[in-house]
């Protein structure tokens, strides 16, 4: 394992994750990942809990169509009071 | 619910020259977006009645905007732009604030190191108990919890989809300040969760060396 490689993946993780690296980055990155199996998982911990969350908050509740109407109503007025 | 105390408010009336032309494009274009705002007002400020207070304040000021977006750029991205600086401006100074504190503690926290303490063999097993064995209620409990800059950057990234670059502008922060806080709030959220898996048995917090 290479210590110095993998404290730089660990200080880049979230930036890999998130698709927000250069495309040099991500393959120099990606060189690491295919022989540090400790940090090919610790990717894989991250990305797991991403989508957990995104699972767990994501179903969007409906805008109750009361709000709907009043929101309506609002823009309404707006043109009215011109 | 008491959307007519957000009414109250709007006292800036300034002449926007809105037709009724500009009404019928903002309804088709915008309103559909009234599920995702809601559903992202609620994840802010964490009750209906002001989430729907904000939705609505959200769609007015907008509206009064119109004419200033721009099409063909990302709508969603505009609509959250306003509805966040209108949270943080209003909404949020209503709110206690004091959890700074917790997530300062737990910027360091190593959901990977600590699943490996916990089942030396993988921390896939481990990570698999914890995390799926907690239901919405908890994760959007421990979400909400999060100090407010840390759960907005939470929320925006992982949940909305947005890019750095987009929370930045809408937030108006540097990209850095958007990563630092959405580095510290998913290890406050993961130090968290994990907490509740500790207290709830289904981790044994006495394993850890
Ligand atoms: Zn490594």
């Amino acid at each position: 394992m290479n210590g110095s490689r993998c404290e730089e993946l660990v200080g880049k993780l979230y930036q890999l994750l998130d698709g927000e690296i250069t495309e040099g980055q991500a393959e120099y990155l990606q060189d690491h990942l295919e022989e540090c199996g400790a940090c090919l998982e610790r990717l894989g911990v991250e990305m797991h809990f991403t989508m957990l969350l995104k699972a767990r908050c994501r179903q969007d509740a409906a805008c109750p169509d009361k709000l709907l109407v009043s929101i309506r109503d609002a823009l309404h007025a707006e043109i009215k009071l011109q | 619910m008491d959307q007519s105390g957000s009414a109250a408010e709007h006292n800036e009336r300034a002449d926007t020259g809105l037709s009724s032309e500009d009404l019928e494009r903002f309804e088709q274009e915008a309103l559909p977006l009234a599920d995702m705002l809601y559903g992202g007002a609620l994840r802010m400020t964490r009750n209906p009645a002001d989430a729907a207070d904000l939705v609505q304040e959200t769609f007015l000021r907008a509206f009064r905007s119109w004419r200033q977006f721009q099409p063909g750029t990302n709508l969603k991205a505009w609509m959250y732009r306003i509805m966040t600086n209108l949270y943080i401006s209003s909404y949020r100074s209503k709110q206690k604030q004091p959890q700074m504190v917790s997530a300062a503690d737990s910027a360091d926290f190593d959901l990977y190191q600590t699943l490996m303490t916990h089942r030396p063999r993988s921390a896939r097993s481990a990570e698999s108990i914890v995390l799926e064995s907690l239901g919405d209620d908890d994760v959007q409990q421990k979400l909400g919890d999060l100090p407010d800059d840390f759960r907005i950057a939470v929320v925006l990234a992982d949940i909305e989809g947005f890019s750095y670059k987009e929370i930045a502008d809408m937030l108006d922060i540097p990209i850095g300040t958007v990563m630092s806080r959405l580095h510290r709030g998913r290890k406050a959220l993961q130090k968290s969760l994990w907490g509740l898996a500790e207290e709830r048995g289904l981790i044994d917090a006495g394993s850890k060396k």
